[in-house]
């Protein structure tokens, strides 16, 4: 009997055993799939049954749709570049939507996501916040209104048409071992592609090249600091020399008639509406800036971090991340122009860029492209080339709206109270409940901070519709300046700095967009809502700044300051040290006395990586150290430093001991004051540039003031340390900070100067576009910095030259350029090709030669696509 | 020595039908066709699912390895979750969830022959 039960026993325990095992296989551990599905070793099921997409080489087909046909010659090439050759414009399309589905799928997949706030659909919980911020910019909204605007017989509604619909198509043809492996393991199967997907990544670019939160944090430093301290710390316009892109000297006409700049009140705190008490506004300041982090963008990167708890998506995605850029015209001899660009945006693999060649009738181009954009963003054809770099204007405005409780729900605008639009939004979590998100809006913005009724709105032109996509498309097309300008007509947030070369000579560089005009009040700071400082239009395109065919032979934008002192109207105040703008006038300069103005010298330019800080800086720093009291370590140091050429390569101890000193400088001189006028974390201290934010402090506003006094003010007041009441002066300072540098790097590096090699420090980072450490690329020991032409931001770098072109239209199919990553996202095929090339500094030539004759049509004679 | 050979075919079989379900996809049924194999293997229940268990994850291995790029995958997934050890650990983890799904399917069928070898004994007496 007891034989028996013990057999029932174990036949139960094995029944239950088995239960269990498939409780484990068939219930999903959030955010992933279950593992029944993930890791089925069926044939091309789970992840051991996936395979990567084609290869290297060249296939030739027929695309067929509906009744119409076309023949299509598609070549894949190791420089990272997909090359199409359509007879038929529609199939040209057709299959770059369809090859950039095959090869970046779960690319196309999360940048929707992002951009429609649907992360948390797909990865769970810990995207709520950034699902909350992208509903709130509206960016889907935005999108439908934009496609329901399109013209349906345009050229750009053809291409987007038959761009969606071979995305589409590779979807439903694709095999299930081509399911990308991130999405099995998220067990996501994709849903089709629209148009408005299309402009919803539009959005998402377009925050990422104009979005801003900096009024919250300023307007705090306008509250708690004296007007003396803001004019002294804050210049809305910079102290040091500068080289202005649009400069007066350049483009006189620009800076004719009368603007809204004189009425505008600059250093003051603007007012508050009627019944808002500024302890409650603060909160609702610090309540948006909060609200800001919801954008991957202005989070710290994911990398370097450890995954926290069992979830790898948690910091999904790589913010996409503008932190400058360059880019240059130059008048060669004999009437040559040639255009020379790199935007610095994050570097990823997958790269947020993909290399295409597009061939059909009437169109040759090459270059780089967003995916899920047709045509090519950055490039060349036979007749025009161009590139842009980030004009950092300022279309972001923010209001505090006047509110009352015997009106809830309503605002105060233009003299009557109106409702607040409310949309609701249902936020889809996995392995969670759905929420409902409302969004608000006003007539001058949507709602981003609300704290006790009081309540902080923000206008971007963004939030409007606005069709960038034909833009490139109508470059895509140019033949020449005319065609140029009409595309650019089109573009109007993010704005650029578009640079510009045709193969007849003229070059220039053209920021044409939407440039709001306020009448009054302070636009670095929160503005009052109640109407008398809304938006009252837009600088009209013709007082907009432009340069072409500047008598200099040259024009250059490295995210500078763009027009000289006396610009009628307000752009913004947040530039760039443009410590790259001048490293890139010096050399042109020299290539240009040198008649040297070719190819290979704008190469040397783009990889410039002197830090032109150093010229401002390093003689007064020597000078001061040489009567310091310095160790001995100290002394050595000084000497690496003495000889120093102020080159950020990898093998120099000197830029390392530049680097940490310059830091340590910037911050012993400035957060004394920060700390003394009660900036706090919550208001943005730590976080913001002109806070002391990390790396941008390298960059940011206030290098330039610390500059102009070095150079010029040594004895200024703001060395003085208001916390100890200790009167000093810039070498005083500098002294210090060189100390505390030593100091710290020998704790870091060890006991020898020599050794302390800028390489070992300063490393690249290919960061995975995913947020997954492992899948990233690198670290390298990288050279340069923040400020160098050939620019690595911060100690680990994953922001950098993301795409190099240069482009000599007299013989433009000598065109080179090169981007970081490959062609694939899956790292087992054309994932991180190019890599070696991009950090090398070797560019490939845009149009190599070897390949199918139809490549060619337009630059060789009788060739047809 | 029948009974030997018969397990050893037992075990082939299972090995098969292990292979095959797992190419189809329907890996996680694999402890259904283990019943009445371990029922048939009339061995103790420890030793139908060792031996089914391993015909199981061997089933499910010979299918993983089909596919030319599949350990190269294992090493990619275990990136994407942040395992170390390239694909070690998905691998161990499938071929864990193969033997235990098929073992315990055969143990479960072993012991239903034990059952049922008890019921007809106590009868008999």
């Amino acid at each position: 009997m007891s034989f028996r039960i013990s057999s029932m026993i174990k036949l139960s325990a094995a029944i239950i055993g088995v239960a269990v095992v498939l409780a484990v296989m068939y219930i999903p551990f959030s955010p992933l799939a279950p593992l029944v599905d993930v890791l089925n070793p069926g044939i091309g099921i789970g992840v051991w049954g996936s395979t990567p997409p084609p290869g290297i080489g060249c296939i030739n087909n027929t695309v067929a749709i509906n009744s119409s046909t076309a023949e299509v010659t598609v070549c894949v090439t190791p420089d990272g570049f997909i090359r199409i050759a359509a007879n038929q414009d529609w199939a040209l399309f057709y299959e770059q939507g369809y090859l950039t589905a095959e090869y970046r799928l779960a690319q196309l997949v999360f940048m929707r996501a992002m951009a429609e706030g649907n992360l948390s659909s797909i990865v769970g919980p810990s995207m709520i916040q950034s699902d909350e911020f992208y509903r709130t910019l509206e960016s889907t909204i935005v999108a439908q209104e934009t496609v329901n605007q399109l013209n349906k017989s345009s050229y750009e509604y053809m291409a987007l048409h038959y761009y969606v619909l071979g995305i589409n198509d590779y979807i439903k043809s694709m095999p299930p071992s081509r399911l990308p492996l991130v999405l099995k393991v998220l067990g996501y199967e994709p849903t089709p592609w629209s148009m408005r997907d299309t402009f919803a990544i539009q959005q998402l670019l377009t925050w990422s090249l104009s979005g801003t939160d900096d009024p919250l944090a300023f307007t705090f430093a306008l509250e708690n600091m004296p007007k003396q301290a803001v004019e002294a710390l804050y210049p809305a316009y910079p102290p040091s020399v500068q080289y202005p892109i649009y400069s007066y000297n350049l483009n006189p006409t620009i800076y004719e008639g009368s603007g809204n700049a004189r009425n505008l009140s600059l250093y003051s705190m603007n007012p508050l509406p009627p019944g808002i008490a500024l302890p409650a506004f603060n909160k609702a300041a610090e309540d948006a800036i909060a609200f800001f982090q919801g954008d991957p963008s202005f989070s710290s990167s994911i990398v370097g971090k450890i995954l926290p708890g069992f979830n790898p998506f948690i910091h999904y995605v790589e913010g996409l991340t503008d932190a400058g850029s360059n880019n240059w015209v130059v008048n060669a001899s004999m009437g040559t122009a040639i255009l020379a660009n790199d935007p610095h945006l994050t570097t990823t693999v997958p790269s947020i860029w993909i290399g295409f060649q597009l061939v059909a009738p009437g169109l040759n181009v090459v270059g780089v492209d967003f995916p899920g954009t047709p045509g090519v963003i950055l490039g060349h054809n036979p007749y025009i080339a161009w590139g842009a770099t980030d004009a950092e204007p300022q279309v972001c405005y923010f209001y505090v709206e006047e509110t009352s409780p015997s009106h809830p729900g309503e605002y105060f605008h233009n003299g009557s109270w109106i409702p607040f639009t409310v949309i609701h939004e249902t936020i889809q979590v996995k392995g969670g409940k759905d929420i409902n998100y409302l969004v608000e809006r006003a007539a001058n913005g949507v709602v981003v901070g609300n704290y006790s009724g009081v309540v902080i709105v923000m206008d971007w032109t963004g939030l409007y519709p606005n069709n960038e996509v034909a833009t490139f498309l109508g470059f895509d097309l140019a033949k020449n300046l005319s065609d140029f300008l009409t595309a650019l007509s089109n573009f109007k947030v993010g704005i650029q700095n578009f640079a510009y070369a045709d193969n007849k000579g003229n070059f220039g560089i053209f920021t044409y967009g939407l440039y709001p005009i306020i009448r009054a009040g302070n636009p670095r700071a929160v503005l009052p809502g109640y109407g008398n400082y809304d938006w009252v239009g837009f600088i009209p395109t013709s007082d907009q700044p432009y340069v072409l065919d500047p008598s200099s032979g040259f024009a250059a934008s490295a995210n500078q300051v763009p027009v000289s002192r006396g610009y009628p109207y307000y752009l913004g105040w947040s530039y760039e040290s443009g410590f790259r703008a001048d490293e890139i006038n010096h050399d042109l300069s020299t290539f240009k006395a040198a008649s040297n103005l070719s190819i290979s010298s704008m190469e040397a330019t783009q990889l410039d990586v002197h830090d032109y800080s150093t010229d401002l800086f390093l003689p007064s720093l020597i000078s001061a150290l040489s009567e310091g009291k310095l160790g001995t370590m100290g002394r050595r140091a000084v000497d690496l430093l003495v000889k120093w050429n102020g080159n950020f390569t990898v093998d120099s101890a000197a830029a390392t001991i530049y680097y940490f000193w310059l830091q340590q400088y910037m911050n012993d001189t400035f957060m004394p004051w920060l700390i003394y006028y009660n900036i706090t974390r919550p208001e943005g201290l730590g976080e913001f540039s002109f806070f002391l934010g990390p790396d941008s402090v390298y960059h940011g506003q206030l290098i330039l003031d610390l500059a102009n006094w070095t150079q010029y003010y040594p004895d200024s007041q703001w060395f003085y340390d208001p916390l100890n009441h200790q009167a000093r002066n810039s070498d005083y300072v500098m002294v210090l900070a060189f100390n505390q540098t030593v100091k710290y790097l020998q704790e870091l590096l060890g006991p020898d100067p020599t050794h302390w090699d800028w390489g070992y420090v300063h490393k690249r980072l290919l960061a995975s576009l995913f947020g997954l450490p492992g899948l990233t690329v690198g670290p390298f020991q990288s050279p340069g910095d923040g400020n160098t032409i050939n620019a690595a931001y911060g100690l680990t770098s994953t922001i950098g030259p993301s795409w190099r072109m240069i482009a000599d239209m007299r013989h433009p199919m000598s065109a080179v350029g090169v981007y970081p990553g490959g062609i694939s996202e899956n790292p087992l095929s054309l994932y991180n090709d190019t890599t070696a090339y991009w950090l090398t500094g070797k560019y490939y030539q845009l149009m190599p030669s070897g390949l199918p004759m139809e490549f060619y049509y337009l630059y060789l004679p009788g060739v047809k696509p | 020595m029948m009974g030997k050979t018969r397990i050893i075919a037992l075990f082939i079989v299972g090995a098969i039908i292990a292979m095959a379900l797992s190419v189809v996809g329907y890996w996680g049924f694999m402890f259904i066709p283990m019943i009445p194999m371990g029922y048939a293997m009339r061995s103790r229940s420890i030793v139908s699912l060792a031996l089914l268990g391993l015909a199981g994850a061997v089933g499910a291995m010979a299918s993983i390895l089909l596919n030319p790029y599949a350990i190269q995958d294992g090493a990619v997934t275990a990136a994407i979750i942040g395992a170390p050890g390239g694909p070690a650990i998905p691998l161990a983890l499938t071929l864990t969830l193969a033997f235990l799904n098929a073992g315990l399917g055969g143990a479960a069928g072993a012991q239903a022959s034990e059952v049922v070898k008890n019921k007809r004994v106590g009868k008999a007496r």
